[in-house]
């Protein structure tokens, strides 16, 4: 009784991780449409379709961002065709906060040729110096083109903060 | 790169990375002799696998397939491969826990406060329709079509499952490294060695001095999930969080913290989550029919454990 239902369940499990990893991640999650909030589609969609708006970003996280669009069309045939025709923000300038009990930041997020173009941080009440995450994090915004950035070590709060602050201002500049 | 023979060994060294996800910080820690540039194009992977769980499985975004499939009740709909699995092991679960693990719990959170999304803080819209008593016999799989029926209008709920799935999903990604320690806010994956050499410390938080440990394991090659009432505290409804027994909607009180290794994060979530409804003896009864190891804490902070867990117990308080 004990061996068979762990053996089953343990037996469920690697057949469903071996079936999702072989469907791939990329296939079901284009065809969702760009409001879907939380999902790694935006990132993904805006960095194909801006790619050759702005063909020649520098730093080093432009070159992941450029390997995960290869990869999305290699493997998503239906979702190329129609993530990069559109544009998913409309040029302007938006504001967003972030607040935790730590404090709040503040930033203004300016949207040209439905691209991020610059995120600048306009308050920072938050326990440590703007410095910690400043320009780190605006700058990971832009070469993702997404509110996802890596967590500042020691400055997890600040950092939701911010994610936050462009999350807001991304929702006011979507289409 | 195309010549493997020339290709130089760095000495053992780790690299971390955290981001959000899945409403908690998630990190992964990497142990290799390979390159950097290695070690982050997998890391980049790993992260993608866990968003991309997160944006099938949420209750929290409107337009989730998830939240999507509960606006079709009676019929069978077609799901993504990935919500098709997260459903049928959760459901497989409920079925061999009885209903105390149940996937169909989606409105009682909700109803319970639980509708918020974790970094904007909007509410997701409630369903229109009053749910009637449901259960996850109310959810009905088509194995061939690979369809999911909603007997019932039922919201499913797939958080003691998804997040598992997720670091299982980013596991595989790393694969090819000598050891990689991934934390997902209580649901954690140990590989290989750490950096020293040793198998992996997994400390497990004091229910209530957080910053303290009230156990540490030391592990590799397995899961550690650990569900806590201490989390999520419902915002709305007295003596409830996140944790709530699929046959009554209630939020169990007899443990606060019940940690559960396997093979799988999946398992060990699902296990986990089953075994704090089910209370310390049922619980433990259950893990051992199962052959799994587990340690609980009770609300006047006794810890009880699995007889073979001794083993892993690297380190105890009090």
């Amino acid at each position: 009784m004990s061996g068979r239902m762990s053996q089953q369940l343990v037996a469920l499990c690697s057949v469903a991780i071996g079936s999702i990893y072989a469907a791939g991640y990329f296939i079901t999650a284009v065809p969702t449409n760009a409001a879907v909030l939380s999902a790694p589609v935006p990132t993904t969609g805006s960095t194909a379709g801006s790619a050759p708006v702005a063909p020649a970003q520098s730093s080093g996280q432009a070159q992941s961002s450029s390997a995960r669009t290869i990869q999305t069309a290699a493997s998503s045939s239906q979702g190329k065709a129609k993530t990069p025709a559109k544009a998913k923000y409309r040029d302007g300038t938006f504001y967003g906060t972030g607040s935790s009990v730590y404090g709040t930041v503040a930033v203004a997020l300016a949207v040209k040729q439905g691209r991020i173009a610059s995120v600048q941080i306009t308050q920072c009440t938050t326990h440590y110096p703007q410095s910690v995450i400043d320009p780190v994090l605006p700058q990971m915004v832009l070469s993702r083109q997404s509110w996802r950035v890596d967590i500042v070590s020691g400055a997890t709060a600040s950092t939701i903060d911010f994610a936050q602050a462009v999350y807001s201002a991304l929702q006011q500049a979507k289409l | 790169m195309s010549h493997p023979e020339q290709h130089v060994e760095m000495a053992v060294h780790s690299r971390k990375q955290s981001r959000l996800c899945m409403g908690t910080v998630v990190s992964i820690k990497v142990v290799s002799t390979l390159p950097n540039q290695r070690i982050d194009q997998a890391l980049e992977k790993s992260f993608e696998a866990i968003q991309f769980v997160e944006s099938m499985c949420t209750r929290f975004s409107e337009n989730s397939p998830l939240r999507r499939l509960a606006t079709r009740i009676g019929v069978p709909v077609e799901v993504p491969t990935i919500l098709y699995e997260a459903i049928r092991f959760a459901l497989e679960v409920a079925h061999w826990t009885d209903g105390a693990f149940d996937p169909t719990v989606g409105h009682v959170m909700e109803q319970h406060g639980f509708h918020h999304h974790y970094l904007t803080g909007d509410r997701v819209r409630p369903l229109t329709d009053t749910p009637a008593s449901v259960s996850y016999r109310d959810v009905l799989l088509d194995e061939d079509k690979r369809t999911v029926l909603l007997q019932k209008p039922l919201l499913l709920d797939l958080g003691a499952v998804a997040k598992g799935l997720a670091v299982d999903l980013a596991a595989k990604e790393l694969q090819q490294f000598d050891g990689f320690a991934i934390n997902a806010g209580g649901d954690a994956y140990l590989h290989g060695k750490n950096e020293y050499g040793l198998n992996w410390n997994v400390g497990i938080t004091h229910p209530v001095h957080k910053q303290q440990t009230i156990a540490t394991l030391e592990i590799t090659d397995m899961a550690v999930c650990t569900s806590g009432s201490y989390e999520r505290i419902s915002p709305s409804t007295a003596n409830t969080h996140h944790l709530v027994d699929g046959r009554t909607g209630v939020s169990p009180t007899e443990l606060v913290s019940c940690t559960v290794l396997a093979p799988y994060a999946m398992l060990a979530d699902a296990l986990s989550t089953a075994a704090f409804v089910l209370g310390k003896d049922r619980g433990m009864h259950q893990l051992a029919e199962m052959n799994l190891e587990g340690l609980f804490v009770t609300s006047t902070l006794e810890v009880h454990h699995t007889t073979q867990i001794k083993e892993f117990i690297h380190e105890r308080a009090n």
